[in-house]
């Protein structure tokens, strides 16, 4: 038995410091009410903290830390069912329809993207981030903030490779046909397809 | 590849997680297909893009000092909390029995009017219990004395003894001394009771 007091609290801690800003990031566009992501990673990091002695040392801590913040988010997302049942249910479809009545772009090309990231397209991608279901939105944020393999995002979701795919797949398509509508020129759905 | 097959992997493809067989083959098919390779480069942009907007943002330096000394101080509590080892192991033992007699001298010299208090008190119930104690000659003779029982029993006995001597010397009489079969002891010892009561 260690003597010091604190010697395993160091030790996670040093895995956790790294990582700390993407999960904060990813917490904050997880959960449905963006003021619970404080609570929601202390209570993870404390779940995790707890169940560290059961941890892998092989496994790579960012997947598995990574998991258990989402389970705690979409637990604390099921806590708003009243205001989950007000989310936007749209296919790739009826989304394609509103990205062909955006405006259309200037005839000599596409405009290059904007680089820089202000409040207008943080509040964008903020909004086309709740278009998604909670699965759908787990699995495009923990592949784009938390860059884990398709295996990892199955195991942190308990489902299995083909539907990490399929819900992918879909969060893509919805997210550019949302941010589509915003960016003349840039009618993602539809150019993208052959 | 054909182009449809190509695009349904575009996805995979560029999160590099296909195979490297097939990863092969659809860059082989961007080479020979410009409008599957426009395509596959627009997503990879805008891939890039949505991913660099959606890591925009800082770690909030207060809410991770608090989390971390939340895990200072659960791991302090439960140190704190950690029973001793239950598992005896013979160094241990050992060195606990070559330790003892100077525990026992560090216990004395660190609290000697403990143990001079504890002394004296043994001392004064030693000498009450002496002094209390009764000599052999008097517990002989307390022995020796006969109880009331027995007094009043040889009373009795006495008194029996006395009766028949009286009959025995009473004046013979003139007639031929009728033969008269003894009394039983229980009448007699009424007769003695009566006679003593009458006296």
């Amino acid at each position: 038995m260690s003597q010091d007091p604190t010697a395993n609290a160091d030790r996670f801690l040093a895995l956790l410091r790294p990582i700390q800003r993407e999960l904060e990031i990813y917490c904050r566009r997880l959960v449905w009410e963006s003021q619970e992501a404080p609570d929601t990673l202390q209570n993870a990091v404390m779940r995790a903290f707890a169940a560290f002695d059961r941890y892998d040392p092989q496994a790579s801590f960012r997947a598995w830390m990574f998991k258990i913040l989402t389970r705690e988010a979409l637990v604390m997302n099921r806590k708003h069912t009243r205001i989950a049942r007000h989310e936007f249910q749209l296919e790739p479809e009826e989304l394609a329809a509103l990205a062909t009545a955006a405006e259309p772009g200037p005839p000599e090309g596409r405009p290059p993207l904007p680089e820089a990231w202000d409040d207008a397209l943080e509040g964008r991608l903020a909004a086309g981030l709740k278009i998604l279901t909670d699965t759908e939105r787990a699995v495009l944020l923990l592949r784009f903030i938390g860059e884990l393999r398709y295996r990892e995002i199955g195991e942190s979701l308990g489902i299995p490779l083909g539907s990490v795919m399929g819900n992918l797949w879909r969060a893509r398509q919805k997210m550019r046909a949302f941010l589509g509508r915003f960016m003349p020129g840039h009618r993602f759905l539809k150019e993208n397809r052959l | 590849m054909r182009c449809d097959e190509v695009q349904s992997l575009r996805g995979p493809y560029l999160d590099s997680e296909l195979e490297a067989t097939a990863s092969l083959r659809i860059e082989q098919h961007l080479k020979s297909c410009p409008d599957c390779a426009r395509l596959f480069d627009e997503e990879q942009r805008l891939e890039a893009w949505l991913k660099t907007g959606m890591n925009q943002g800082q770690r909030t330096a207060s809410l991770w000092e608090r989390t971390e000394q939340a895990v200072l101080e659960a791991e302090r509590a439960s140190f704190r909390r950690q029973p001793a080892s239950r598992v005896v192991q013979p160094g241990l033992v050992a060195r606990a029995v070559l330790a003892l007699p100077e525990r026992l001298w560090a216990g004395w010299r660190d609290s000697r009017r403990v143990w001079s208090a504890l002394a004296a008190t043994w001392i004064i119930i030693l000498g009450l219990n002496l002094t209390a104690r009764e000599s052999r000659e008097t517990q002989l003779a307390r022995q020796d004395a006969p109880s009331a029982s027995e007094l009043r029993s040889a009373l009795e006995q006495k008194q029996l003894l006395m009766v028949d001597l009286a009959v025995s010397i009473e004046p013979a009489s003139v007639d031929k001394p009728k033969m008269v079969a003894p009394a039983p002891r229980s009448e007699q010892r009424q007769n003695a009771r009566r006679t003593q009561a009458h006296v």
